[in-house]
């Protein structure tokens, strides 16, 4: 498939992954676009369209790989880009699943009381992702934001070579799906029933979204995110 | 018969190259592919498709190999430094037509054996090892209580992890609460 350009009508690309609704939501976009194009539309937001296709199109292609454009935007936009997924994880997603598993397992015309572990493990699980998302923002998102001033302003004083580096992030970036995905498995292979059927088809396609959506933020912090930053602390140790 | 892809992984050249030599001696369409160490292990397992490895058991107790091996579908023959072995691990003193004999049963498991294990499902004996793992029990004191060898117990996880989908241990808890393997009062305790 062709990567999306500027001259791309908006509404193409969401025709063509409707999820893609959910991404551009976090920029401030959403239904009612009429028949702009991504450029136009950018332009409107005050966004910067380089880094908006990077993510559009990385959502859309798992193969896609901004090779040209890697040089061409912020970490900065990046960074308020991923922050602003976190808090949809944490104020939006994680929430939603978590009343529906309540609703599911509070059923009083189909009781089981066994699908409380349902709601234990999921509550682990959203224990874990938040404890993971906290980390990032009180450790590698400052650091990423420190590396790229320093890159930019030549502020070397301000650097340390001992500091925290990206090399330790990519070694800590754990796992965090294993559960996710145990969840996904045990709710479509092993629920005994009595259960409410349509509750648990609502829960898996969000759990699906959630899933999807997460690989998607990883994929982009390990092959967009890292190697940028990877490139600055490299030339700001040269300048050492 | 495909060629198959093995993965010597010792710490001692003299085993890995041995080994290599044995491989290469026999009637079989394989292909042996060396590491010292597990980090180089996984990039080799990534990149040739390796379909079996033996392993030595000094390196094979290490918990990081543990933790690897557990979370891959790969078959692993253990290489014993005891005089005789059982288990399917593979001894020391291994003969040429020895080693000939449990690469093909190994070549020959591969690819019949996965469509009837899913029918069946869980064993009785992986059924115990989900038991205790549910209630909190590590891998040596379940080969302790179920009088295994460690890396039987290892197969065993490895199994159930590749039949039922589910990795970690707190997903398998769930498992067995709900499929009645453990009640909630014991996940409890």
């Amino acid at each position: 498939m062709k990567p999306f350009d500027q001259k791309t009508k908006l509404a193409e690309a969401v025709f063509y992954d409707f999820n893609l609704l959910r991404v551009i939501s976090r920029f401030g976009i959403f239904p009612g676009f009429g028949d702009k194009t991504i450029g136009e539309i950018c332009e409107d937001h005050e966004i910067d369209p380089v880094f908006f296709l990077i993510i559009v199109n990385s959502f859309t292609n798992k193969r896609y790989f901004p090779s040209h454009e890697l040089a061409d935007f912020s970490l900065n936009q990046m960074v308020s880009y991923l922050q602003k997924t976190h808090t949809y994880y944490i104020d939006y997603q994680l929430p939603l699943i978590g009343d529906m598993i309540d609703r599911l397992c509070n059923n009083q015309i189909q009781a089981n009381k066994k699908l409380i572990v349902v709601k234990q493990f999921f509550s682990a699980y959203r224990k874990e992702l938040t404890d993971h998302i906290n980390r990032e923002e009180k450790t590698t998102f400052p650091y990423v934001l420190k590396i790229e001033e320093v890159f930019e302003n030549y502020e070397i004083a301000s650097y340390t070579a001992s500091d925290y580096n990206i090399m330790t992030y990519e070694k800590e970036h754990d796992n965090v799906e294993e559960k996710l995905i145990d969840l996904k498995n045990i709710m479509i292979k092993y629920l005994p029933e009595p259960f409410d059927h349509e509750m648990v088809i609502r829960i898996l396609t969000e759990l699906s979204w959630l899933e999807k959506d997460l690989n998607e933020h990883s994929r982009i912090e390990d092959a967009i995110m890292i190697p940028r930053v990877k490139i600055m602390e490299t030339a700001i140790r040269k300048r050492l | 018969m495909p060629q198959l892809k093995i993965l010597v992984l010792s710490q001692s050249n003299i085993i890995r190259q041995g080994i290599q030599l044995c491989l290469n001696d026999l009637s079989i369409p394989v292909k042996a592919y060396l590491s010292s160490e597990i980090e180089t292990a996984r990039e080799i397992i990534e990149k040739m498709q390796i379909g079996l490895i033996i392993v030595d058991e000094i390196i094979a107790s290490a918990k990081e190999f543990e933790k690897f091996i557990i979370n891959t579908d790969l078959k692993i023959i253990y290489l014993s430094f005891e005089k005789s072995s059982k288990d399917g691990n593979m001894s020391i003193n291994i003969s040429q037509k020895e080693m000939g004999d449990l690469l093909r049963e190994y070549i020959d498991n591969g690819n019949d054996s996965k469509n009837q294990e899913i029918e069946k499902g869980l064993s009785k004996r992986e059924n115990e090892v989900v038991r205790m793992l549910s209630l909190g029990a590590g891998n040596k004191e379940i080969a302790q209580k179920l009088h295994l060898s460690l890396h039987t117990v290892l197969t065993h996880r490895k199994n159930i992890i590749r039949k039922l989908g589910i990795k970690t241990t707190s997903g398998l808890t769930v498992y067995a609460i709900l499929n009645g393997i453990i009640t909630i009062e014991e996940a409890a305790i």
